[in-house]
């Protein structure tokens, strides 16, 4: 399994690390029923039912962009999972990501929006 | 043994675990006495916290995409008949259909018996987790009525799902009454009984 950093992308220190401003998602799927007053039962149904989702954002150089769209081209194509750190934590987890629009911001600067959603498979 | 009221009665902390067994029997599905053949599958929709195969009483469940829905408990006047939907993409379900009917022709796991076990998060094995089950003291006797289902047809198959409808054991199409013919030499008085 792929790890999406620096070291395997070969891109300059820091390019994988994504902008201030990141969103980090979280919508826990829960069974809920409540009936008039305040009671109200709640339970989850299976383990694993609170996947993240990050919207990040890479404000990097062309060549650094090119490297991780390659990076995420080759995860479209195997269709595999890639470990990633979200940022401000220090477990790294699965992630797949199916959505990296690439805007040519400036003369050799590529903004990457990507978003991370996080899996939970072999 | 089934779950202590309690348990289930709590507001927090229950996590429901439905995992499911397909069951072969020869001769229709495998030929008998081949040992080569995988007669027993195992599945969950899910993995557990360390991202491998759940594992209830030092069983392996296999993660795949499926889905039951129909089960109902009670008083109905018809019998509930539930839909199981497996995910296909890689056809693996139509490779397992592949082999039955080499077996018997056009069976498409009619027959093949489907359970639903249930338990809670709190009853599953130690090896689900880094270190001890943090939910609770793992119980392979604690779970609710197990449901044992026959596989009545096959719905949809595609690339993408595999999907089955399921009759109650007892609900059986092709059983008839009576299964045995009496006649004079068995029961000397057959057919001469006069109603009026």
């Amino acid at each position: 399994m792929a790890t999406f950093n620096d070291t395997t992308l070969g891109t300059t220190t820091g390019a994988t690390t994504p902008a201030y401003s990141s969103v980090e998602t979280a919508s826990p799927k829960n069974i809920t029923v409540q009936f008039g007053d305040g009671y109200k039962s709640r339970n989850a149904f299976g383990l694993n039912q609170n996947p993240k989702s990050y919207s990040l954002t890479f404000n990097v150089s062309l060549a650094d962009g090119d490297k991780i769209l390659d990076f995420l081209d080759a995860r479209a194509k195997d269709s595999a999972s890639f470990t990633f750190t979200p940022p401000h934590t220090s477990t790294a987890k699965q992630f797949i990501c199916e959505n990296y629009p690439r805007t040519n911001t400036y003369l050799n600067r590529v903004t990457i929006q990507a978003t991370f959603e996080e899996v939970f498979q072999p | 043994m089934t779950i202590p009221v309690e348990q289930l009665q709590k507001l927090d902390n229950i996590t429901i675990i439905e995992l499911f067994e397909l069951q072969l029997f020869d001769p229709i599905h495998f030929a008998t006495g081949d040992t080569s053949v995988t007669t027993l599958y195992r599945f969950h929709n899910g993995t557990n916290e360390i991202n491998s195969d759940i594992i209830f009483n030092s069983n392996s469940y296999t993660a795949i995409a499926c889905q039951a829905e129909g089960f109902e408990s009670g008083d109905n006047t018809t019998m509930a008949r539930p839909t199981i939907t497996f995910a296909n993409t890689v056809g693996n379900f139509s490779t397992i259909l592949e082999i039955v009917n080499a077996q018997t022709p056009f069976n498409d796991l009619q027959k093949a018996q489907i359970k639903r076990i249930r338990t809670l998060a709190q009853f599953l094995d130690h090896a689900n987790f880094t270190g001890d089950n943090p939910y609770g003291t793992p119980d392979p006797t604690k779970k609710l009525s197990d449901d044992t289902y026959e596989i009545n047809k096959k719905i949809i198959e595609n690339n993408q799902v595999c999907s089955f409808e399921l009759v109650n054991t007892i609900d059986s199409e092709d059983l008839t009454l009576p299964r045995n013919q009496i006649t004079k030499d068995r029961f000397p008085a057959a057919g001469s009984f006069v109603f009026v």
